[in-house]
């Protein structure tokens, strides 16, 4: 861990996190669904969160503005914002975190925005309570917000309803409201998940362009490698509450190590033409079960390289390559 | 347009969770009521007397260890009246709430599955029903009937029937669109089965849970008929009965009328924490 | 194993893996959805606030062959398959199933189509009935349909389960016990219990985890071969039409706008907007950057004349406000919606006869 850390952290990380680990209350078994997690992210740097149902991603991402769910609870860890303690902060500091530092995109566009408010409204409510802005100068922001987002017309789709606007303009303001305030870290946890594929392009594209104007350090949350391949600069491909692989995007497709990693990226189908298609490569089993996780590696029951040994591995990250590290001891090759 | 499965693990937590502060209440619920049927069924070995035994020498006696209620206004102990009259209300109570609800699931599950003219009639039907004043309409099948408990029993299934088909409806009208239901009918299963297999076993969870304040306020209907004097008809002891004989001597004798009227209320009380526990368990959408 | 089952090769002249009679054909399917609409709409006879869900839809399905139908939202995709099995009521058109028209059967006729074209559904939560146990699920639907071995309930059901890749003691769960992929297994043998020559599945992998999608799309693959199923496959994503699919059908707002087959269409896509797709589709493969090639982002209900795709189309002439185009021959086997064609072949013409649509 020591090692992980010492060659991705410096003293102007954006956020850190060291030693995360969190836990549902041990009453009737203990979950623990991010054991002892250790991340971090440059400013301006785009690191994906990979994984699937279990792995933790999505909690991860929550832990940093803790919004975690009620039954939910940090028992170890720490995460530093700029500097200042996130875990321990008090109710106005964390507001302030949350208000002007971190911005946050969900995944469900139809819930996320408030149906019986206008959206210019939504937009103005964060500026004026944040920022503290006159409202004429939060209208005026507002307006600049949306038409930032490639939202047309905005002047007048200020006043429109959540409803009358598709899921891919919902969506692109939920990105207008999460960087109004000019946070210098976005959590987007699955933002595209929901929408046509069509649509998740030109929010990725929106993504990409509002990194490349602001300088905006994110968090990209997601199932999908293709999306995070595509916009992230590092990746985190997690399993069952651990960081398994950690590397730069090209790294993880093509010299991908920890043997999930290598199962997921095999198991994802490709558009090749159909004489080149076969079966696809497959992870074998089911997705973990957090209250019964084997000891040593989670993923021993359904690895194809699984030795004895696996069951005191201590999943620690150790480095194969520069940037690129992996908590399996015996895939490096 | 992808919706990412929930770990079943972070499923169970959250229920279970859920279940605990309920617990209390309706534990306590509970056990209220397997007292009260306790007594119900051990009536008449638990009773010192019967329940119609008249005594005028000890006619309006205060509560004492002989007579744990005091006696009325004819030396009957009340305590033994009250306790045949448990009996009487919880059977005649739980009928006229569960024999009508099956009819009513299912009359408003046929309505929401096949929708068009015949949800048309059904709905039309049920919302008179609904709208009728729940009293008026028991009191007018009792006027039809003759004062009694027979009226009174009809009276009261003719006016709660209709909730249930309401609620049957609504829930089957939502539950036509999920895919398990659709899949009744690209496999080609009958109506029939379709209806009685597949959408009535998810659509009694809600009616179940509405029945608990259905019981309790037939509970008070029928006590209130026969306060009236047009449900039970004297001498048979109901506790609304009960209630009235000893109204004219409320300043006096205020045991007659007030401690079975309290009875009352902790049997309502009773049902309803023991229903909210299963509403919380059971309640939202079905499946 | 196959003994107990019946497989789609028995089921009738019209199935057999060498007959090249189609086995399903679908012409001039229409499906139009009514929303807000007010007194005087109707009065007028105004076409505004009608939705064609699915407006003109024409294929046919080869037995043994795999269509696959892609598309994203409002595409109609799952509502012309729907129409198929009348699951949905089509309000023109015809569908033909192995000669027997399929909108005038009624009764058993009825029954014992559907009881041939089978559908497995997207959501793994809601596609099974909550409470009935797995192996209940499965013997009734080989009860209802009399299925020759459905009187010998373990056999009948462990056999199902067994073609899944299930263990037999998955039949005394309840499906919430079960994971979404097994959920879908569930379906998949509920499906094949009553012996279908055609499965139709309707975005049957979209809501899986990805190690779980593979294992499925394994697993049809398996299925087709051991049984000689026919199938189409609903989805939005074309890397899984890739993986399944023979031939692809990419719809549209209601509409087919490109047909062809799979190796033809992904390699030399003819129309605009399957252009888009293929571009949009995010690549695992960090080095092959997404490429945007349209414009705007609201997409019109109202278009009645002229070709739909016009106000997102870079590649939009005047022609296509005024006509909107039918599919025409583009290729080998391949017929595509759209006018201009930006994209044609150098020296292709028109009139190539071989096209199967």
């Amino acid at each position: 861990m020591a090692d992980h850390l010492s060659k991705t952290t410096t003293p102007h990380d954006l956020l850190s996190i060291r030693g995360l680990r969190v836990e549902f209350p041990p009453e009737w078994a203990p979950i623990v669904a991010i054991h002892d997690l250790n991340l971090t992210v440059a400013p301006g740097e785009t690191v994906g969160l990979v994984g699937e149902s279990g792995s933790g991603k999505t909690m991860t991402a929550r832990s940093v503005i803790r919004l975690l769910p009620p039954t939910a609870r940090v028992t170890r860890g720490e995460i530093r914002f700029e500097g200042e303690d996130v875990l321990s902060a008090d109710s106005e500091e964390l507001r302030r975190i949350r208000a002007n530092g971190i911005g946050t995109v969900f995944q469900d566009p139809y819930s996320s925005l408030n149906p019986v408010a206008r959206i210019g409204d939504q937009i103005t409510e964060v500026l004026r309570l944040n920022l503290g802005l006159e409202q004429g100068e939060a209208e005026a922001r507002a307006v600049e917000a949306l038409e930032h987002v490639g939202i047309p017309s905005a002047k007048k789709r200020v006043r429109s309803y959540p409803h009358e606007l598709s899921g891919g303009q919902r969506q692109r303001v939920m990105f207008a409201m999460a960087t109004a305030a000019r946070p210098r870290l976005l959590l987007a946890d699955e933002p595209t998940t929901a929408l046509d594929v069509t649509t998740q392009a030109q929010i990725l594209a929106l993504l990409k362009r509002l990194r490349e104007e602001t300088g905006l350090a994110t968090i990209l949350v997601s199932h999908d490698f293709g999306v995070i391949n595509q916009t992230c600069d590092t990746v985190a491909v997690m399993y069952a509450g651990y960081i398994v692989e950690h590397a730069p995007v090209r790294r993880i497709y093509a010299h991908a190590q920890h043997p999930y990693t290598l199962g997921l990226v095999h198991s994802i189908p490709d558009i090749v033409p159909p004489d080149r298609r076969g079966h696809l490569s497959t992870i074998a089993g089911q997705p973990p079960d957090l209250s019964s996780l084997p000891d040593g590696c989670p993923f021993k029951p359904r690895c194809s390289l699984a030795k004895p040994e696996c069951s005191q591995v201590d999943m620690t990250l150790e480095a194969v390559a520069e940037r690129h590290f992996t908590a399996c001891p015996f895939a490096r090759n | 347009m992808a919706t990412l499965p929930m770990s079943p693990t972070l499923r169970r937590i959250r229920l279970s969770h859920l279940f605990r502060p309920a617990n209390l209440s309706a534990a306590v619920g509970a056990t209220i009521l397997l007292v009260l049927v306790a007594a119900a069924v051990l009536a008449p070995l638990i009773a010192r007397y019967p329940p119609n035994h008249i005594d005028i020498l000890h006619a309006l006696q205060p509560p004492s260890w002989a007579h744990p209620m005091g006696t009325d206004h004819v030396g009957r102990d009340v305590f033994s009246r009250v306790l045949y009259a448990i009996r009487l209300d919880i059977v005649v109570v739980l009928f006229v709430t569960y024999f009508p609800l099956p009819f009513g699931i299912l009359i408003g599950t046929v309505a929401g599955y096949f929708g068009g003219p015949t949800d048309a009639v059904i709905s039309r039907i049920v919302d008179v029903d609904i709208a009728f004043p729940f009293l008026v309409l028991v009191i007018a099948v009792v006027a039809i009937m003759g004062p009694g408990l027979s009226g009174a029993i009809v009276g009261i299934m003719v006016g709660g029937w209709a909730m249930y088909a309401r609620l049957a409806r609504g829930e089957m009208l939502v539950l036509r669109e999920k895919q398990f239901m659709l899949a009744t009918k690209a496999m080609g299963y009958s109506h029939s089965r379709s209806i009685i297999r597949h959408a009535l076993p998810n659509l009694v969870r809600s009616s179940v849970v509405f029945s608990a304040s259905d019981v309790v306020i037939n509970l008070l209907v029928l006590a209130g008929l026969s306060y009236l004097g047009l449900g039970v008809q004297p001498p048979t002891p109901e506790l609304g009965a009960i209630v009235a004989s000893g109204q004219p001597y409320l300043l006096t004798a205020w045991w007659i009328a007030t401690l079975p009227g309290l009875v009352l209320v902790i049997i309502g009380v009773a049902v309803s924490m023991a229903g909210d526990a299963v509403g919380d368990r059971w309640g939202g959408s079905s499946g | 194993m196959g003994a107990q089952l019946q497989t789609a090769s028995e089921n009738g002249p019209g199935s057999t893996a060498d007959s090249p009679r189609p086995l399903l054909i679908a012409e001039g399917v229409r499906k139009t959805y009514v929303f807000r609409r007010t007194l005087m709409d109707r009065v007028r006879r105004s076409e505004t606030n009608l939705l064609a869900a699915v407006d003109d839809v024409s294929f046919t399905l080869t037995s043994g062959e795999t269509l696959g139908i892609a598309g994203e939202s409002g595409s109609g995709k799952t509502t012309i398959v729907r129409c198929l099995i009348r699951l949905v009521e089509p309000d023109s058109g015809s569908i033909t199933f192995d000669g027997i028209d399929v909108r005038a059967a009624s009764g058993s006729a009825l029954r014992d189509i559907r009881r041939r074209m089978q559908m497995v559904f997207q959501d793994p939560h809601a596609s099974l009935n909550p409470r009935l146990k797995v192996g209940a699920c499965i013997i009734e639907a080989g009860r209802v349909h009399k299925r020759p071995g459905a009187s010998n309930r373990d056999v009948f059901v462990s056999q199902l389960l067994e073609l899944v890749n299930l263990p037999s003691s998955v039949a005394e769960k309840y499906p919430r016990e079960l994971s979404g992929g097994q959920r879908q297994r569930v379906a998949i043998a509920r499906a094949l219990a009553v012996g279908p020559d055609v499965l139709i599945a309707d975005e049957a992998v979209s809501a899986l985890d990805v190690s779980v999608q593979a294992q499925l799309l394994n697993l049809f693959e398996d299925l087709k071969r051991e049984l000689g199923l026919t199938m189409i496959f609903v989805a939005h994503q074309l890397s899984v039409i890739a993986q399944t699919a023979d031939r692809v059908a990419i719809m549209f707002l209601g509409r087919i706008i490109e047909l062809g087959p799979v190796s033809v269409v992904f390699r030399d896509p003819q129309h605009p907007y399957t252009r888009a797709l293929l571009a949009a589709h995010p690549q695992p493969n960090p080095d092959q950057r997404l490429k945007i090639e349209f414009q705007g982002t609201s997409v019109g209900l109202d278009v009645k004349r002229g070709c739909q795709y016009r106000l997102r189309c870079p590649y939009a002439e005047e022609v296509c406000e005024q006509e909107t185009p039918p599919l025409a021959p583009a290729g080998p086997r391949q017929v595509v919606a759209c006018i201009p064609r930006p994209f044609a072949r150098v020296g292709q013409d028109a009139s190539e006869a071989d096209v199967v649509r």
